[in-house]
């Protein structure tokens, strides 16, 4: 498949089996086959289980120590789930695989880096999902892994509110005096360094973010527009809390480009460095 | 059919908003693409005049049909807010805000009777319309209920420039929880905010105005994987509005969204999908247009800057740029 694509677009590159030594020009290659024959452009659900066996197959490298870190391309949702294979993300099935027991999504691009408290859900559904002990987990997997995967010996975390004006004081809804107030508190009082909750909207001003590390949103649509706006598309997603570094392009798979040559590898690359930055700062933090 | 006839609220009196107003009002390029008019207090406009060594001639009328701009003088409506010795410039207090209310809807009155085509206000300060009682949430609804529109009815549109292009950014919910806002979007209110949009822009001179809607859920609901409400209200709503003809599309993941080029204007569900957008990218601040009452109607991107009040030092740029958009004259896309 990967011979066909770079015939089709016209490069010109050498596949060779991992064990063999690289020449110039040359990508190493693990062989995984796809299970029926694919056209670029073209969504075909009967290859969902091969989309996920190219997952289970790193998963088992990074385990393994065979790999640094991971890093993932684009996959179609839709299709995986259309083939009879249950997915929301790739986030949410490393953190199955892999038995993590809390994993963060963090976006990072033009300067910033941004958490979710919430990911892939309806926005109805993100007040109930909120709560005192998945925050609690998810500010401490936060805080751990920014000193183990960006090296930052002391983490200071941006929280924003979830309501207008962080609730205005309970005058927009209560959930930053019930839930992220009190979370807050309580890992401070360990020596987080936390600020929050914040209104969400003037949380991404230059001076608000000169005095964090990291950005930490309730939910999708509050971290990611001015994330993707500042980095003007060329963002990367990072997973914390697998056992793994993992990180991968921050865009879907545009499906209408697929094979027109005319696809940006911008985020892509942008990944890939970041993930081997990540295995580097954790062989540091390691030594 | 002459210039538009702008009407200028003061704002609050202690605050930078009667020298803004009154260096808009004096200047060039204002008085070439609108006639504008002041409304406040004649003693405190008197005094930032005097404070700024300005020398209007201002024409005191009661109502906004004696208005004159023939002859070189600046009209202002008055309104009798002070007595002498009454305003302190730069503090807060009570009188001064219930001054700047009575100026917005004195203006917005003027408006409703036909007699200005529209509204800028000058910046106000939170605190001292607090201290007077009053209660405020913002001027959509201030406008809506000045109007006798229900209040749920009006909409926001924050209105600034970012790396050379004008952003405009309209609210289907504004100031309410996040759980009650999800519960606030119906077809309806969707469709009537996407409509209100479509109107203030071809009020502003935007003569085919292209419009991009969000999502509620993440990426737009990615087809009804997480929520549904961009199949059954949102998808629906901007159909209703195509049907009557407002070029409008979506519903786009409010991620993506603002990368799009070619839009005159993005409506958002709720409050922080685009007040997080403006606030960042905003450098000099945004604009709020009200949108979904018969006013057109803008405030200032800025606040009344009481430490700076009455000492000459007030830039009008923003009031300025208010006002050219009201006019029709800004830049679109």
């Amino acid at each position: 498949m990967l011979e066909s694509r770079a015939r089709q677009l016209g490069l010109r590159v050498q596949l060779s089996d991992p064990g063999a030594g690289l020449t110039r020009g040359s990508i190493a290659c693990l062989h995984i086959p796809l299970s029926v024959p694919c056209r670029a452009g073209t969504l075909d659900p009967r290859n969902a289980p091969y989309v996920i066996s190219l997952i289970d197959r790193a998963i088992e490298g990074c385990k393994a120590g065979e790999f640094a870190a991971l890093t993932t391309a684009p996959v179609h949702k839709g299709v995986i789930n259309d083939g009879g294979i249950p997915f929301v993300g790739h986030t949410e099935y490393l953190a199955e695989r892999t038995g993590a027991a809390q994993v963060v999504m963090v976006l990072a691009g033009g300067g910033l880096r941004v958490a979710l408290a919430t990911t892939h859900l309806a926005l109805k559904d993100v007040p109930r999902a909120l709560t005192r002990e998945g925050l609690e987990r998810t500010i401490r997997v936060l805080h751990a892994e920014l000193i183990r995967r960006f090296g930052i010996s002391a983490p200071r975390i941006l929280v924003a509110g979830l309501n207008p004006h962080g609730g205005e004081g309970g005058y927009f809804g209560r959930e930053e005096i019930e839930v992220i107030g009190p979370v807050l508190e309580k890992l401070r009082a360990e020596g987080l360094q936390l600020t929050g909750p914040l209104p969400a909207d003037t949380l991404f001003v230059p001076d608000r973010l000169a005095a964090g590390d990291c950005v930490l949103a309730m939910y999708h649509d509050q971290g990611l527009p001015v994330l993707k706006y500042a980095s003007f598309g060329r963002g990367i997603n990072v997973t914390l809390g697998l056992p793994m570094v993992r990180t991968s392009a921050d865009h879907g798979t545009a499906i209408e480009l697929a094979g027109t040559g005319r696809a940006e590898p911008g985020s892509l690359i942008e990944a890939v460095e970041a993930a081997i930055e990540m295995a580097r700062a954790e062989m540091r933090t390691a030594c | 059919m002459g210039l538009p006839r702008i009407a200028i609220a003061t704002g609050d009196p202690a605050g930078i908003g009667p020298e803004i107003a009154l260096k808009a009002a004096l200047a060039s390029q204002v008085k070439k693409i609108c006639r504008p008019l002041l409304v406040g207090d004649r003693g405190a406009i008197e005094a930032h005049a005097d404070a700024c060594g300005l020398e209007p001639n201002l024409r005191c009328v009661t109502r906004a049909a004696d208005a004159n701009w023939g002859d070189g003088a600046l009209t202002l409506i008055e309104r009798r807010q002070f007595k002498p010795g009454e305003l302190h410039i730069g503090a807060i207090a009570a009188p001064h805000g219930e001054a700047a209310l009575d100026s917005a809807k004195t203006a917005i009155d003027a408006a409703l009777a036909g007699e200005v085509d529209a509204v800028v206000a000058a910046p106000h300060t939170e605190s001292s319309i607090k201290l007077a009682g009053i209660e405020f949430d913002g001027y959509p609804t201030f406008v809506a209920r000045c109007a006798g529109v229900s209040p749920e009815d009006a909409f926001l549109m924050l209105c600034f420039e970012s790396g050379g292009i004008e952003m405009r950014i309209a609210h289907a919910t504004l100031h309410a929880s996040l759980r009650r806002a999800i519960k606030l979007l119906t077809r309806d209110r969707v469709l009537n905010a996407i409509r209100s949009t479509d109107s203030a822009l071809r009020r502003m001179g935007v003569a085919h105005p292209r419009i991009a809607v969000s999502g509620l859920n993440p990426h737009a609901g990615e087809g009804g994987l997480f929520g549904d409400e961009e199949q059954a209200i949102i998808g629906p709503a901007i159909a209703d509005a195509k049907k009557n003809d407002v070029d409008a599309e979506g519903p786009f993941g409010a991620d993506v969204m603002f990368l799009k080029k070619g839009y005159d204007a993005f409506v958002v569900m709720i409050h922080d999908q685009g007040h997080i957008m403006a606030k960042t990218h905003a450098f000099s601040g945004a604009a709020a247009l009200t949108l979904g009452t018969p006013v057109l109607f803008s405030s200032v991107a800025h606040g009344s800057a009481l430490d700076i009040a009455g000492k000459n030092r007030a830039d009008p740029g923003a009031i300025i740029s208010a006002i050219k958009r009201l006019a029709g004259t800004s830049s679109a896309r």
